[in-house]
């Protein structure tokens, strides 16, 4: 009885020995997001008011601010439209490549992908400048997708040929068997096989390309213009408007951080199947 | 079907870092008045001996490197080995770690540069009420460092814990119950079975983070500009400062090159290294 008794309270300790460091490494992990959502919600005084304010009136004044700004919703409209058409520029490019790759194991141009990854961006940043100047493709929505191009296409063409390996080839032999083509056989055999890897490529590409400052930085004036640009722009005055600052940064993590979390699953299975190279 | 892709990386890659490296062996400059000169190797003589502004960025990129890449590598494997246990909420947990990676940068990093403030700032707060002596974080050249460490601390362990996790969920299970009839304890398992097992992924990790520790920009860029006084820009701002600020392209081509060959080298010696094991 006794003894059953000790067991209880020691299973009982054991959860409270590892709940509350969790708990602690959740906050610490937590926090700043959660600290710039509640800032985005306080008017400009509340948020530089010391000590720091946890408990008040919301206010969805910052929003309505920027939202209602004409010349500051196209700041967002362009992030969602460059994000969008490169990724799906390189999802139509790469899928056929990577599953071309991965069946006949061309190693080669798998690993000329992957060094693509390694070049930082900015090796591409000054050849590019030079050319967009001459080309007139400066400050141009063409011109900024075309350079995220070079985050997505090898990043999705890197996820993709691992979701592309554990597609058994016996699936398409008997399709080819049955008379369709290879590329028929790709697209109504193997690309549905492959469905949670697409989503997870198409995810990360538009977070990679969403999140992204350094192209618009140097490529973009105003017209087309993105949000990490508009954010970073706030800290070049000396009286800081927290207030927009942070309803913007709010603004630029919301959607990616709803669509990991719906599409958790497919996203960490996609991470894994990635680094099995 | 690789014809597309193949393309595109030509265009994409091969075109820009060649004219890159000729570039790298001319004084252009962005003013575009001055005559394009072939000056040879000039560039990389006049940054070996006698820029010191180089030498500077040179040092701050290998201490930050250091610290980052050892820091978080270390939490990152204790949270994986911490979160191995089943409990109710476990992929929640994980999707949620996962928010601060996938998190733009530029509005994490402005978040943490306004708790970063020496007055107002949430951290100085947060030290005060537990009776911690304030710091000046970011705007002093002796804390810059560390903070900015501590910013990619809070931005990447996530991602190495999740990459770990995912590791740990593909390992055998026969060696650790061979293990418990030989009554090893939980210390002896991960160090004699976990961390070979899982060798070559936590090698993987350390590529791909010091690829992005190395090529850092938005964060660095958002939270001090390379300030105070130099302390912390590393490499990549001050190419970017030389180029797109002092409009000296080719030097700062020049210094890509540098930036370029040593991540390559970096990267390579990773590599093969992990094939010995």
């Amino acid at each position: 009885m006794k003894n059953n008794v000790n067991r209880k309270r020691n299973a009982y300790l054991r959860e409270i020995i590892f709940f509350v460091p969790l708990g602690f490494v959740l906050a610490f992990f937590l926090f700043p997001i959660f600290w710039m959502i509640l800032n985005s919600l306080k008017s400009d005084v509340l948020i530089t008011s010391y000590p720091p304010i946890f408990w008040f009136f919301p206010t969805l004044k910052n929003y309505i601010n920027l939202l209602f700004d004409p010349q500051y919703i196209k700041y967002p409209l362009n992030s969602l439209v460059i994000a969008v058409g490169a990724t799906g520029i390189a999802l139509l490019v790469s899928a056929p490549a990577s599953y071309v790759m991965a069946r006949y194991k061309m190693s080669k141009l798998a690993t000329a992908i992957l060094t693509a990854r390694m070049i930082p961006i900015v090796c591409y940043l000054i050849p590019w400048y030079i050319l967009f100047s001459s080309l007139g493709l400066i400050d141009t929505h063409l011109g900024l997708i075309w350079s995220h191009l070079i985050i997505t296409v090898p990043l999705t063409a890197w996820l993709l040929v691992g979701f592309f390996e554990e597609v058994p080839s016996e699936l398409e032999e008997a399709g080819l068997i049955d008379g369709c083509t290879q590329f028929r056989a790709f697209r109504k055999i193997v690309l549905p096989c492959t469905l949670p890897g697409l989503v997870c490529a198409t995810i990360i590409s538009f977070t990679f390309s969403w999140n992204n400052l350094q192209f618009a930085l140097v490529l973009t004036r105003s017209i087309s213009r993105t949000l990490p640009v508009t954010i970073l722009n706030y800290w070049g005055f000396m009286d800081v408007e927290l207030g927009g600052m942070y309803a913007s940064s709010t603004l630029m993590v919301i959607p990616i951080a709803i669509l990991a979390l719906i599409t958790q699953k497919s996203l960490l299975t996609g991470l894994v199947g990635g680094l099995k190279e | 079907m690789c014809l597309p892709i193949v393309t595109i990386l030509i265009i994409l890659i091969a075109f820009p870092i060649s004219q890159l490296f000729f570039m790298s062996l001319t004084n252009w400059s962005l003013g575009g008045q001055k005559k394009l000169d072939f000056v040879g190797l000039n560039n990389f003589f006049q940054i070996i001996t006698q820029d010191s502004r180089f030498r500077n960025s040179a040092i701050v990129t290998a201490q930050y490197t250091f610290l980052a890449l050892f820091s978080q590598m270390g939490a990152g494997i204790l949270l994986a080995q911490f979160l191995r246990r089943k409990f109710r909420g476990k992929k929640l947990v994980l999707a949620l770690l996962f928010l601060p990676w996938i998190a733009t940068p530029v509005a994490t990093a402005s978040t943490w540069r306004d708790m970063f403030s020496p007055t107002l700032g949430t951290l100085n707060f947060f030290l005060r009420s537990l009776n911690l002596s304030p710091l000046q974080w970011i705007s002093s050249s002796k804390t810059v460092i560390p903070s900015l460490v501590l910013f990619d601390f809070w931005r990447s362990v996530p991602f190495v814990t999740v990459i770990i996790t995912a590791g740990y969920s593909m390992l055998p299970t026969a060696p650790y119950e061979a293990a418990e009839m030989d009554g090893a304890n939980t210390l002896q398992k991960f160090i004699y079975i976990s961390l070979p097992l899982l060798r070559p992924i936590i090698v993987l990790t350390v590529v791909l983070r010091l690829i992005d520790i190395l090529r850092v920009f938005s964060p660095i860029y958002v939270l001090t500009g390379g300030g105070p006084a130099f302390a912390s820009e590393v490499l990549y701002i001050y190419i970017y400062e030389q180029g797109f600020y002092n409009a000296k392209m080719g030097y700062a081509s020049a210094l890509a090159v540098i930036l370029f060959s040593f991540i390559l080298v970096g990267t390579v010696f990773l590599v093969k290294g992990k094939g010995k094991g």
